[in-house]
């Protein structure tokens, strides 16, 4: 005889307590504070190595920080996530979890939510100090223009270079940029995590998530090259590639910012949604492959 | 209703060159509400896989299981169950309080109530003065003891616990052996997989050992365990004079006196005597084709 009892829904509290504990598990590996602090010096670091006029300084700063904030986001976000089911399954600490009234769809999108709360906290550190390094340097250039322009002689106004200064620093496409990095990490964590449903090893996850990752940077260029080729062969795979293959290249806006391009918010918003739309894919694979998977 | 059932339940793996290995063969079995059941096996006769399968770690290849006649490929079925894994499988960063409640929470406990409980639980391991120690630096016999108290933390009625003692010190192994016994008062229906004999004997109501994916002999522990071809009168304060007579009285009623001590068997001999048993019956060539015979206590 079966008794009629009540369904088990989804559970936003389950996926929190998995979530916040994959962070407290990926914070205690080594790999993630050597990630961290070699992201957090080489951000540092461009100060030193911009050896220029003061606008280019800036440029240079700008540019080399949001590369580094761009690479160690991406291979933090590689290496955390394809660690994060083959450890569950080797200590087999996924048994008791999985022992209890928890849905597997919980437990991988706990995994996930876990990962990427810690991914979008390194890019908030990694941010903070690429704008305090920004901060500090408008202050020493400020200073210094504030002198040459008092200087006899000086052709334009201190107000000017202050002005031309500001623009620069303050610029709030800056953040438009650092947000689209933060969701390029998430497709990123969200492809490796597919991966990790299938692959046999860790090393196998990460080559074919760097894989992914160069493909998903090159995708536009080498769409752009095949439109003027005329083999259907080469349309038909560049029309594969680009549909399995998110195009990552759009989400830098690294060239635009340290251009002063203007760009417009309906452009992050919809580069935003392709994001999520991409890693939402991925994440629903996972999670089809992770329902028949023998623990 | 049974805590547990199995129908036909059969589980295929695939090894190497895709051969296909059984690990389980069409299982029948039922543990009763409020009874230990051991379940008794050779190492790779199925008794991890039944777990699995009863937990829903594993897909059956055929077959059903139900917990409390809810199908175990139903999430909601596990609100019914705690499990304790044969090794610690917990994170070790954790400390004994956050282990519990941790686990709490995933069974959708909150606040208040799952403070009490994680306090209540750890007391009844007797944990408390570590609860704020990581599992990192817990002992053997602790780790298992806080395994039990995760397995509990959302109150299941069903308990199914996977080599509870392994590895585990005399001392430690006699501590946890007095919990089953208690969560037994407690009204909890256990499932015990166990390679220490004795301790099952100790604990459990009935055993079922497994043997090659089969259920090769299943009953009542006290009943399997006894000879039904002798007598045992057990006595207090009989003197050599009384027992000389009850020695006449048997002579005379043409009985024959085998043993005046204990006469029962022990489960190890009984398991013993059943893996070797079926072993004989899978080498013999004249017998390959012939289903395995269940040996009975009889026969034993």
């Amino acid at each position: 005889m079966k008794t009629s009892t009540p369904r088990l829904g989804f559970s936003f509290g389950r996926l929190w307590t998995i979530g916040r504990n994959t962070m407290t598990e990926v914070i205690r590996q080594k790999f993630f504070y050597i990630l961290l602090v070699f992201g957090l010096v080489v951000i540092a670091s461009s100060r030193f190595f911009a050896q220029f006029s003061s606008a280019e300084q800036i440029k240079f700063i700008k540019d080399f920080s949001l590369a580094a904030m761009t690479v160690f986001g991406a291979l933090i976000a590689m290496v955390g996530t394809a660690e994060l089911l083959p450890l569950e399954l080797e200590n087999r600490t996924i048994y008791p979890i999985l022992a209890k009234p928890v849905h597997r769809a919980e437990f991988l999108l706990g995994k996930f939510a876990g990962m990427a709360m810690l991914l979008l906290l390194t890019i908030l550190l990694m941010s903070l100090i690429f704008e305090g390094l920004l901060l500090y340097t408008e202050h020493q250039l400020l200073a210094g223009a504030a002198a040459n322009a008092s200087a006899p002689g000086a052709e334009v106004s201190a107000q000017e270079i202050a002005g031309q200064i500001l623009h620069q620093t303050r610029d709030p496409a800056l953040l438009k940029a650092i947000f689209l990095i933060g969701i390029k990490a998430l497709i990123v964590c969200a492809i490796s995590l597919l991966i990790s449903t299938f692959a046999t090893s860790v090393i196998f996850n990460v080559i074919s998530s760097v894989i992914i990752y160069i493909c998903g940077h090159l995708e536009a260029g080498a769409r752009q090259a095949s439109l003027g080729d005329q083999s259907p062969i080469v349309r038909g795979l560049m029309l594969v590639v680009a549909f399995f293959v998110p195009d990552l290249s759009a989400f830098n806006l690294a060239d635009a910012v340290v251009l002063g391009q203007h760009i417009p918010l309906r452009l992050v918003a919809n580069t935003a949604a392709y994001g999520i739309f991409y890693a939402a894919i991925a994440l629903a694979l996972a999670i089809l492959i992770f329902q028949e998977k023998e623990i | 209703m049974h805590a547990i059932a199995t129908r036909s339940l059969t589980k295929h793996f695939r090894s190497t060159w895709r051969r296909r290995v059984v690990g389980l063969d069409h299982l029948n079995f039922a543990v009763r509400e409020n009874e230990v059941y051991g379940l008794l096996g050779p190492n790779g006769s199925g008794k991890s896989t039944t777990l699995k399968l009863i937990l829903g770690l594993y897909q059956p290849s055929e077959g059903e299981a139900d917990i409390f006649g809810m199908s175990v490929e139903r999430t909601v079925s596990r609100t019914s169950v705690g499990y304790l894994p044969e090794n610690p499988y917990f994170y070790r960063y954790l400390t004994g309080a956050e282990t519990v409640r941790f686990f709490g929470r995933l069974c959708g406990m909150r606040g208040r109530r799952l403070e009490e409980k994680v306090s209540e639980l750890l007391a009844l391991v007797g944990l408390e003065a570590h609860r704020d120690r990581r599992l990192a630096g817990y002992s053997k016999g602790m780790l298992q003891r806080i395994g039990l108290a995760q397995a509990l933390v959302h109150e299941p009625r069903l308990l199914l616990l996977d080599e509870p003692t392994a590895g585990v010190d005399p001392i430690g192994s006699i501590e946890i052996r007095d919990l089953i016994l208690k969560l037994r008062g407690m009204g909890k229906t256990i499932l015990l997989c166990s390679h220490l004999l004795d301790q099952v004997q100790d604990v459990c109501d009935r055993i079922g050992i497994l043997h090659y994916g089969k259920m090769i002999l299943e009953g009542d522990v006290k009943s399997l365990l006894a000879r039904k071809d002798q007598f045992q009168f057990t006595c207090e304060g009989l003197d050599e004079t009384a027992r000389n007579r009850v020695r006449e009285a048997i002579r005379a009623a043409g009985s024959r006196l085998i043993s005046e001590g204990n006469p029962a068997t022990t489960l190890e001999h009984l398991f013993l005597q059943s893996v070797r048993s079926a072993d004989r019956e899978k080498t013999a060539p004249s017998k390959a084709t012939r289903p395995v015979d269940l040996p009975t206590a009889e026969r034993l």
